[in-house]
């Protein structure tokens, strides 16, 4: 029981309180570059699960055979491996969504958290552990850059399109709102990623602000009941 | 193979095709190191010094081997492992040469290696298709010189962006947006200048 | 050393491992990999010929057109062409794709890949493309207006490059005509009209734009061989029943004639010379009268060469100045260079002028004007 709960905790850590991107600030360059849209980033989303998931397992898995001097050229190469396999899986059977990604297909390899899963957890947990951390941390770089997409889509053009990058069999687009609010075009260009992520993180920022002032207020309350309490026992 | 194509090259990719700006590889140390201009330069260097070593040498690897052999989809992992090596390379010639300078620069050095500038400025060399449109060797030449206006372009922006940043400490900014969304936003700010750059190409 | 053994072996193992499972993937994706490309270059095709399945690539080294393809519909007959050249426009290389049915008319012509500025490119798109099409490419003819942007420029040179290996050189076949054989070669000496030519069979080739259109005229010295072209057909007859005469004695009556007369004399009394931007000069002639010299010169502009003609009276003052061939945006000549020029006709020292700079603002085209005209006066025996 106890273990399942960890696994748990293992699991929700990469999505919420160890957001690679909102919390560890890691992973920036594909959470600027490829956000654009929903379905770029979804689809980024989802190499990054393939890549971080598969690398985890077996550097978890083989993490007592490979000596301490080689660890990170070895991890490096699991990484640009798996990278090199789903480069080409995409370039087969998604031409959009590699066309789409370009570059930063093969800068996965780079990417600050698939590294840093590996020294940080598999080489030194158990596979099963191993497997569910990474899964979490991909998800939750997933849903983060997803939001991001979301937020510059729909800002930038007025309506999220699907089927265009990713082989959905059917293209087509939701919302469709027709308002200058909604038609901000340099959301979609580069200065829109940084905007857009810096709103994200500061909405981030007060809400742990917020939490933490509320933290102490609590703290301070409960202190003051307990010094009240001292006092009325002493005079007693 | 006039000058104009090498001023060309340095120009666009330092200013127009702004690597942190437009393509943003190296957002990483833009947003860590660069709060002290002294820091800024030091990485910046390093970067230029990696960078254009490493396109050389991913150059003639790929056009004079991976190509001819049909093996060029294991180009990614050839090219983390020789930016990897030359890092590790680097570093040792440094240490040897200069103690001094490996003061400097030998910190940043490791860090380099997972810095996205490079692997993604070796690849959109490779990508460009230099060979093609100059020819093998003027094309290496091309190549390097993108290399290396790119990590001008690099420096540049870490320079600008950690003078602004020396000045935002002391700037009243709300809680919630201080540290790195302001960063952001001057960088957005910065991107935004940087778009009126591309009329001049 | 034990240590070190372990080290390379799981090192190789790594490496092996690695290979062999990226060999595998490739093994199994090349193929689907390959045939999306092959799907996606026949994109671009079947947008032009919708009911093509097939195409046949050929590589052409024509200096204008780099490919030829065929497209084939499912009965496997031939069902359309598509050309593909490129040409220099304002911002560089541009790309244009021009699709030719069978029966020679023009389907379509799409540009690809450029550096033009987008407003431009998306105004020839809009308006002045879509009239190219159901031309027959032989005889296909451009709006005027258009000429007016360097973008529109190099569509031409790529649809007159694909008309000529489609349907023939027109000018070939003039010659040809003619009774002429041979080949033909610009030539950039004497440049008075739109284009010059010289023949391989001797004498030379004009290209004059008149109002009623394009019009060749083949000499040699003062003896005209003939004519053709789109030009009012009233000229070319004319032209052509004066063949073996001299040019000064067409009788006709036609707001042309001066034109014709003065471009041919012009270019047979081109000498040429070695100035660092003047390379020719002739009589300078008005009314059959000689007031001076002209001088022919070239010089690099905001993009390219310009030439300009300078005309200079006997007394050294400034006549006329006429550009001849303009490398640089026409619209930004016509508006800003050109009309400085009335301001400087009658002069003779120009120092003063060249330190303010008046027509020439700080702007590439002024610039080139600055230099030929620079050098003229000092030959003309004015400025120093």
């Amino acid at each position: 029981m106890n273990e399942k709960l960890n696994l748990m905790k293992e699991f929700t850590k990469g999505i919420v309180s160890e957001n690679p991107i909102f919390v560890m600030l890691l992973g920036m360059c594909p959470a600027l570059a490829v956000t654009a849209t929903l379905e770029t980033s979804l689809g980024m989303g989802l190499l990054v699960i393939f890549v971080l998931t598969l690398s985890n397992v077996l550097i978890s898995s083989v993490r007592k055979f490979i000596p301490e001097n080689v660890t990170i050229p070895a991890f490096i190469v699991v990484i640009a491996t798996f990278v090199t396999i789903v480069r080409m899986l995409t370039q087969a059977y998604a031409p959009a969504l590699f066309d789409a990604l370009g570059i930063y297909i093969p800068l996965i390899v780079v990417n600050c958290i698939i590294l840093g899963r590996a020294t940080a957890f598999a080489s030194k947990n158990k596979v099963l552990p191993s497997l569910i951390d990474g899964l979490g941390m991909a998800i939750g770089f997933t849903l983060a850059i997803s939001l991001i997409g979301i937020l510059r889509e729909i800002f930038g053009t007025g309506a999220i399109a699907y089927g265009v990058y990713l082989p959905l069999g059917i293209q087509g687009s939701i919302l469709n709102i027709d308002s200058p609010l909604f038609n901000i075009a340099i959301l979609t260009g580069p200065a829109g990623g940084f905007l857009i992520l810096a709103v994200l993180l500061a909405f981030f920022n007060s809400r742990k602000i917020k939490k933490a002032e509320k933290l102490k207020a609590e703290r301070k309350r409960l202190a003051k009941e307990k010094r009240a309490a001292k006092a009325k026992e002493v005079t007693a | 193979m006039s000058a104009t194509v090498f001023v060309t090259a340095i120009l666009s990719s330092m200013l127009i095709n702004n690597i942190i700006l437009t393509r943003f590889l190296g957002v990483c140390p833009f947003l860590g190191v660069s709060n002290r201009i002294e820091k800024a330069m030091g990485m910046s260097v390093a970067v230029i010094f990696v960078m254009v070593i490493a396109s050389a040498v991913t150059y003639l690897l790929y056009y004079y081997v991976l190509a001819p052999l049909e093996i060029s989809y294991i180009s990614t992992i050839a090219f983390i492992l020789i930016i990897a090596s030359l890092v590790q390379l680097v570093e040792m010639v440094i240490k040897k040469v200069s103690k001094k300078l490996y003061k400097g620069l030998g910190i940043y050095l490791p860090l380099i290696t997972t810095n996205c500038a490079i692997l993604g400025v070796v690849e959109l060399n490779i990508n460009a298709g230099f060979n093609a449109e100059y020819g093998m060797w003027n094309g290496f030449f091309v190549a390097v010189t993108t290399a290396f206006g790119a990590g001008l372009g690099f420096a540049l922006i870490l320079f600008a962006f950690s003078s602004i940043r020396e000045r935002l400490e002391h700037a009243p900014v709300p809680e919630s947006w201080k540290g790195i969304p302001v960063s952001l936003v001057v960088a957005a700010i910065m991107a935004l200048a940087f778009i009126g750059l591309g009329g001049i190409a | 050393m034990l240590s070190k053994l372990k080290t390379s072996l799981v090192l190789t193992v790594i490496g092996l491992l690695s290979g062999l499972s990226i060999w595998g993937i490739n093994e199994l994706t090349a193929p689907i990999i390959a045939e999306n490309q092959a799907a996606e270059e026949l994109g671009i095709f079947i947008e032009l010929f919708p009911e093509g399945i097939r195409v046949d690539q050929e590589a052409v080294e024509d200096g204008t057109i780099n490919q030829i393809t065929t497209v084939y519909d499912g009965d496997d007959q031939a069902i359309g062409t598509v050309l593909r050249g490129t040409a220099n426009g304002y911002g560089g290389e541009m790309t244009v794709l021009v699709g030719v049915a069978p029966n020679g008319e023009i389907v379509d012509v799409i540009i690809g890949d450029n550096s033009e500025t987008a407003n431009i490119v998306g105004g020839l798109i809009e308006e002045y493309l879509p009239n190219l099409n159901g031309q027959p490419i032989s005889e296909v003819s451009y709006d005027a207006e258009t000429g007016a942007t360097l973008s529109y420029n190099a569509v031409q040179t790529v649809v007159n490059a694909s008309r000529n290996l489609v349907a023939g050189d027109p000018l070939i076949e003039l010659l040809e005509d003619l009774g002429l054989s041979g080949t033909y070669e610009e030539t950039t000496l004497f440049v008075p009209a739109t284009n010059a030519y010289t023949l391989s069979a001797g004498g030379e080739m004009l290209e004059l734009t008149l109002d009623s259109g394009t019009l060749y005229v083949l000499f040699d010295g003062l003896t005209v061989y003939g004519a053709g072209g789109s030009a009012d057909p009233l000229i070319v007859d004319a032209i052509n029943a004066i063949q073996g005469a001299s040019i000064e004695t067409l009788e006709l009556d036609h707001p042309d004639r001066t034109q014709i007369i003065r471009a041919v004399a012009d270019t047979v009394a081109t000498e040429p010379m070695e100035g660092e931007f003047i390379f020719a000069s002739r009589p300078y002639v008005v009314d059959g009268e000689t007031l001076g010299t002209t001088y022919l010169g070239t010089s690099i502009g905001f993009r390219d060469d310009n030439t300009f003609a300078m005309s200079f009276l006997e007394t050294g003052e400034l006549a006329r100045i006429e550009n001849i061939v303009l490398s640089d945006t026409p619209d930004y000549y016509r508006d800003n260079v050109e009309p400085g020029f009335e301001g400087l006709y009658g002069l003779t020292e120009f120092s003063e002028v060249f330190a303010n700079d008046v027509f020439a603002g700080a702007t590439g085209t002024g610039a080139s004007v600055t230099d030929i005209l620079k050098e003229a006066a000092i030959l003309a025996g004015g400025d120093q």
